[in-house]
């Protein structure tokens, strides 16, 4: 059951913007919406933090283009650091289950530290994208941007390199969505 | 060789597929079984010791908090409960639009429940990433019919998993025509997926279990004219019929030392059985029409007490739910204002709702300012937790030729019969406050 692609972009932003530097998934869809053109409202679906990872699976199938930002906790990595993960689907003749290299710096490793979910009943972004991969409904390109955040208290503002990061993301994700839309 | 030798135990130290933290603990040996508990280890949450002092308008917003799969529930029973406190009536359309919107909440948390959590359990596989491999095409159904859940519950509620339109006396906002004619759309075409979803469900193997030998106490809402959801009398397949105000003279809380959660009994004594199996067996023939017709033609009519079966009977909730949407939508005449208000008084009110687990019980008194003074909330899950364990206790002396590992499974999945959310059951405490 093939449906047509979706050629709007979705661009998703997960994180709680009350909890300090966790929020900066919603905070570079804020950005975003600034700088953006006005009739990229046309071309581009955004979606903060749905508290169901299903909802996820959902809003990215058929889609052509999706960019998922969201932070994650490395100790390795200096705050404010952007990491970027392309996952574009598995080929049919793709055996690798690249969701299972646990080595530093792999997707897998990347992915572990990214969206949890606050239920049992939920999936976390990992499962999700198993899930969309197994039953073929994975977006033809999907971009993760990861955030190093270093602090979450409640109500917290960004630290300047974590400001910084939301900044040059949200710019660096205009000028792609106007090179995929253009 | 002495009993205390032969003896063998099962531990299941963290339930997984259930919403929350629990364990299970059976003591065995070959002729009988020694000890069951279902160990609630969540911690407590104090939701009725924090409900304190807050204004009686937070109390469907706090209380939502309490569950991220069953918030609706909690808001339904909140409001309902202020509102028989105030003496505030509602305008007929009122009534359909929370039908509409708890319709939209069995649906997301029975699909859920059904493919991602128990489905597994049926076909010997431990995960809906599994059952995604095996049977794709049920995995997006179910996808499918819980954005349409998701749907009907953003749509009246502002968003999906914890609303934020729900208010004492009605809705902050009222949905539009075109927003509601968009969702009769996504309704309709999610009744044949529904379906579709029942029958594959009612062909999976379902284990034997007969419980005649302690036959089960179902309470469930009843309504003469509706299949239960905000309103009706509390019945029991024994007979019993009462109003919500006088639930907490009959069914009784306690404490056990093996659970944060309380368990709930029936004149302080009887376990009973709330939730699908028993909203199904009590209030058959409100069924919407199809929901009902696509019941005998599955063979699952009263009595069908095998809690097995409890799947087949979500997905059957989950057709009737879509049919009596598509009907409220059809007939929807919109209320003449969002909401209604009333004089804020001292006051005391109650009321049940059918959460999709099963009665959820509040009760509240406020001031005259209208700050709550106490409040009560029985979930479904403490009510079904001393039925489970006698479900277990039961069932063990029969499966004792089964290995370990299939012993265990058995166990949980009995245990998944009753999709227990433990984060619900454990919000309680009573915390006594002792000034000098």
């Amino acid at each position: 059951m093939k449906q047509t692609a979706e050629l709007k972009k979705l661009v998703v932003g997960l994180g709680n913007r009350w909890r300090g530097e966790d929020g900066v998934g919603p905070l570079v869809l804020d950005a975003l919406r600034k700088i953006a053109h006005p009739s990229a409202g046309h071309e581009i679906d955004y979606l903060e933090s749905p508290a169901d990872s299903l909802t996820l699976v959902n809003a990215w199938q058929n889609r052509e283009h999706v960019y998922l930002i969201d932070a994650c906790v490395d100790d390795t990595l200096k705050s404010g650091t952007i990491i970027r993960l392309d996952l574009t689907p598995l080929k049919p003749n793709e055996t690798e289950d690249r969701f299972q290299d646990q080595r530093p710096g792999t997707d897998d490793a990347v992915l572990k530290k990214l969206r949890h979910p606050t239920s049992s009943h939920m999936l976390d972004l990992k499962q999700a994208l198993t899930v969309s991969q197994t039953l073929g409904a994975m977006p033809k390109h999907l971009t993760v941007y990861a955030i190093v955040i270093s602090q979450f208290d409640i109500g917290a503002p960004l630290s300047q390199n974590v400001n910084d990061a939301v900044t040059t993301l949200a710019k660096q994700l205009n000028n792609q969505l106007n090179q995929a839309t253009g | 060789m002495t009993d205390h030798e032969k003896t063998k135990t099962i531990r299941v130290d963290y339930l997984a597929r259930v919403e929350g933290e629990g364990a299970l603990y059976i003591r065995y040996n070959d002729e009988r079984v020694h000890d069951v508990k279902l160990k609630i280890f969540e911690p407590p949450r104090f939701f009725e010791a924090f409900l304190q002092g807050r204004d009686y308008r937070e109390a469907p917003d706090i209380t939502a908090r309490i569950c991220g799969i069953c918030p609706v529930a909690y808001q339904m029973s909140a409001v309902h409960a202020m509102e028989n406190a105030l003496a505030i009536d509602l305008e007929p359309g009122m009534h359909q639009l929370r039908r509409l919107l708890y319709c939209g909440e069995w649906i997301e948390s029975h699909v859920l429940h059904i493919v991602m959590l128990h489905t597994p359990d049926f076909l010997h596989i431990d995960s809906a990433m599994e059952l995604a491999a095996i049977h794709p095409d049920i995995v997006q159904q179910a996808l499918s019919l819980k954005k349409t859940g998701n749907a009907i519950v953003s749509r009246l509620g502002g968003r999906e998993i914890h609303p934020i339109n729900i208010r004492v006396g009605g809705f902050y906002q009222l949905p539009t025509a075109r927003e509601l004619d968009i969702l009769r759309h996504d309704l309709h075409s999610a009744l044949a997926q529904a379906i579709t979803l029942a029958r594959w469900v009612a062909e999976l193997p379902i284990p034997d279990f007969d419980r005649s030998a302690e036959p089960y106490l179902l309470v469930a809402l009843h309504n003469e004219h509706e299949y239960p959801m905000n309103s009706g009398s509390l019945i029991s397949s024994d007979g019993l019929s009462l109003c919500a105000a006088q639930f907490e003279k009959h069914f009784i809380e306690q404490h056990v030392e093996h659970s944060n959660a309380l368990h709930c009994l029936f004149e302080g004594q009887r376990p009973y059985f709330v939730g699908p199996m028993a909203r199904f067996n009590l209030n058959f023939d409100q069924l919407a029409p199809g929901a009902h017709a696509l019941a005998i033609e599955l063979n699952a009519k009263p009595p069908y007490l095998n809690p097995f079966a409890s799947i087949v009977v979500r997905a059957l909730e989950v057709v009737h739910a879509l049919e009596t949407g598509i009907t409220i939508l059809d007939k929807y005449q919109a209320p003449s204002q969002p909401f209604v208000t009333g004089s804020v008084r001292s006051a005391s009110g109650c009321a049940i709702t059918e959460a999709p687990r099963g009665i959820l019980y509040h009760r509240y008194t406020i001031d005259d300012d209208g700050k709550i003074l106490s409040a009560k909330i029985v979930p479904p899950t403490s009510q079904n937790q001393k039925t489970i364990e006698d479900d277990l206790r039961l069932m063990l002396p029969s499966l004792l030729h089964l290995n370990e590992d299939d012993l265990r499974h058995r166990c949980e999945q009995a245990i998944r019969n009753y999709d227990p959310c433990i984060s619900c059951a454990t919000h309680f405490l009573q915390l006594t406050l002792d000034k000098h």
